[in-house]
């Protein structure tokens, strides 16, 4: 129906995530309307990401170079690790901006169905780090599913007797309302209750 | 709880329906194939939020029909309510109450409890233990509600470790990888354990009794039957010893997934020796039991809604069963003669070709 070229365009949008067919018609027809300036500014930064950004060569997270920014800053603390799912994990912990440690990037969770095993995740690359020294802590801070639960009991049992390990406590969000929560969140914030 | 008034709209046989309920024991009488279960399964949905008889709820709406509704007034914890249930095929269900649309159809249970037989129901004492462990399941998740997400994270852990063991025996993965899954299955399935345990525990003696009231000979009993029971530890310990067995046959062999739940009369397990009429009778005490333990927790009696129970029956357990119905509170009974109702029940409804009218002045 489309001419082959805006045909190849629509197929590579729609493989994008949470890109459907109509939607990748819609950006695709969009990129044809604009400027052809507009529209090849978008091509000449995805070609620049990808030529760019690699992954950080200590914690795996998004990096433009050898080191990512938080490993290159001297000001961020090195006794403390958070060990985190994928890149974009990073994100909403530094927007706390109480966190002055280093992260680690897993680039995933232990998920057998998907066939990920424990050789799949940069687990080997996390224990090298704790054993080079100089970790107190490191904060598992996977996601609170079956895979990030399992991902962090595994990471415990690799990391025993090397350094205190830490977990991501779950409970109810601030702001919400008692009555909306789940069973199993109240639960878990029950569990997880402290002295005031 | 009491459930006065229903409204139905396009369900099933049913173009248009309002009917009103009495107190106690109310006989929906009709022919074979006339809506009697379809009045039940209407109530059931507008009470719950779903049907008791299919999955499917397209399957509900009137043949020709765009849209279904249902609607209850409802008297629960000394207030009345109004619920109402609205389906469209290819659209998510609507369930209001009071006016508000609630999230989610679980919301419902916080309100009332709604218990129901149907003759599929028989599968429970007939059928295999998955059966008995899903209606074991249903049954806790109604006293504890946090049960039910207990096992959807065991039954998602398990897949996730009969995969691994696949992958283990294949040779792809180490053995050790079953370490994690073993410390989650092992965490959930513990939990499961218990609250099933508690469950049966609570169950056992009421079960017992009602089976007496219903004309049983005594001597019967629920007793749990767990793969394995213990705690955490125990299930762990379990699973690590089967280890070199579940990774030849690259599937889970122990744990509460193999649980059973054994009904026996006279020491008969009467999946295998009860006749058709004990297991119904069975199934009727099962119910009754669970009833009073919902009274006995949430303070407030549920409603019975039973199809077709007193086939099979003699008049002798007909009576009881009545009998015991009405202690109670409130019961619809769906029945093809009037007649087979040991004595005149609170109020009779008259089904006929999808149109329901309540029997005037009997004699």
């Amino acid at each position: 129906m489309l001419p082959p070229a805006a045909e190849r365009l629509v197929h590579e949008l729609e493989r994008l995530p949470g890109v459907g067919r109509r939607t990748a018609q819609r950006l695709a027809f969009h990129l044809l309307r604009v400027s052809e300036q507009e529209a090849l500014s978008l091509a000449e930064a995805v070609r620049e990401v990808r030529a760019r950004i690699g992954f950080c060569t200590v914690c795996y997270s998004l990096a433009e170079g050898e080191l990512c920014g938080t490993c290159s800053d001297a000001r961020r603390d090195r006794s403390q690790i958070c060990v985190v799912e994928t890149p974009s994990d990073v994100v909403p912990i530094e927007r706390t901006a109480s966190f002055r440690g280093l992260y680690h990037v897993l680039g995933g969770a232990l998920s057998p169905i998907d066939g990920v095993d424990p050789a799949d995740l940069r687990i080997t690359e996390l224990v090298a780090r704790v054993a080079a020294g100089g970790v107190e802590e490191v904060i598992v801070a996977t996601n609170p599913t079956m895979t990030g639960e399992a991902t962090a009991s595994y990471v415990a049992t690799v990391l025993r007797g090397m350094t205190r390990v830490t977990r991501l406590a779950s409970g109810l969000p601030v702001g919400g309302d008692l009555e909306f929560a789940d069973e199993v969140t109240i639960g878990r914030a029950l569990a997880g209750r402290r002295e005031l | 709880m009491q459930v006065e008034r229903l409204r139905v709209t396009q369900f099933r046989c049913y173009e248009r329906a309002d009917v009103t309920f009495a107190a106690g024991v109310t006989a929906i009488v009709g022919a074979n194939g006339a809506g009697k279960t379809s009045l039940l399964e209407a109530a059931h949905l507008a009470l719950t939020g779903y049907s008791p008889r299919t999955t499917n709820d397209a399957r509900c709406v009137q043949e020709g029909a765009a849209f279904l509704r249902v609607e209850a007034e409802v008297v629960a914890r000394g207030s009345s309510h109004d619920v109402s249930v609205g389906f469209e095929p290819g659209v998510p269900k609507r369930v209001t109450l009071d006016g508000k649309s609630l999230r989610s159809r679980d919301q419902l249970d916080a309100w009332w409890t709604c218990l129901v037989f149907l003759p599929d129901r028989l599968a429970v004492v007939k059928r295999a233990p998955a059966v008995r462990r899903a209606y074991l399941d249903r049954a806790t998740s109604r006293l504890e509600p946090a049960h039910l997400t207990e096992v959807l994270a065991y039954t998602r852990a398990l897949t996730q470790r009969n995969a691994l063991l696949r992958r283990v025996r294949a040779g792809v993965t180490p053995g050790a990888a079953l370490d994690v899954w073993d410390v989650v299955l092992a965490k959930h399935g513990a939990a499961i354990i218990a609250a099933r345990s508690r469950t049966c525990a609570a169950l056992a003696p009421l079960f017992a009794e009602r089976l007496v009231a219903l004309g049983g000979p005594g001597g019967s009993t629920l007793t749990y039957r767990p793969r394995l029971d213990g705690g955490e530890k125990d299930l762990l310990a379990a699973l690590e010893a089967r280890r070199g067995v579940d990774i030849d046959r690259a599937v889970s062999g122990t744990g509460p997934h193999m649980d059973d739940v054994l009904l026996s009369e006279r020491r008969r397990d009467l999946r295998v020796y009860g006749s058709q009429g004990e297991q119904r009778t069975a199934v009727l005490a099962l119910l009754l039991a669970e009833a009073r333990l919902i009274v006995e927790r949430r303070g407030e009696e549920p409603i019975l809604l039973l199809d077709d129970v007193l086939s099979e029956l003699d008049t002798g357990r007909r009576r009881r069963l009545i009998e015991t119905v009405r202690e109670h509170g409130q019961a619809l009974i769906t029945t093809t003669e009037v007649a087979h109702l040991p004595e005149p029940p609170d109020g009779v409804l008259v089904v006929s070709a999808g149109s329901v009218a309540p029997l005037v002045e009997r004699g």
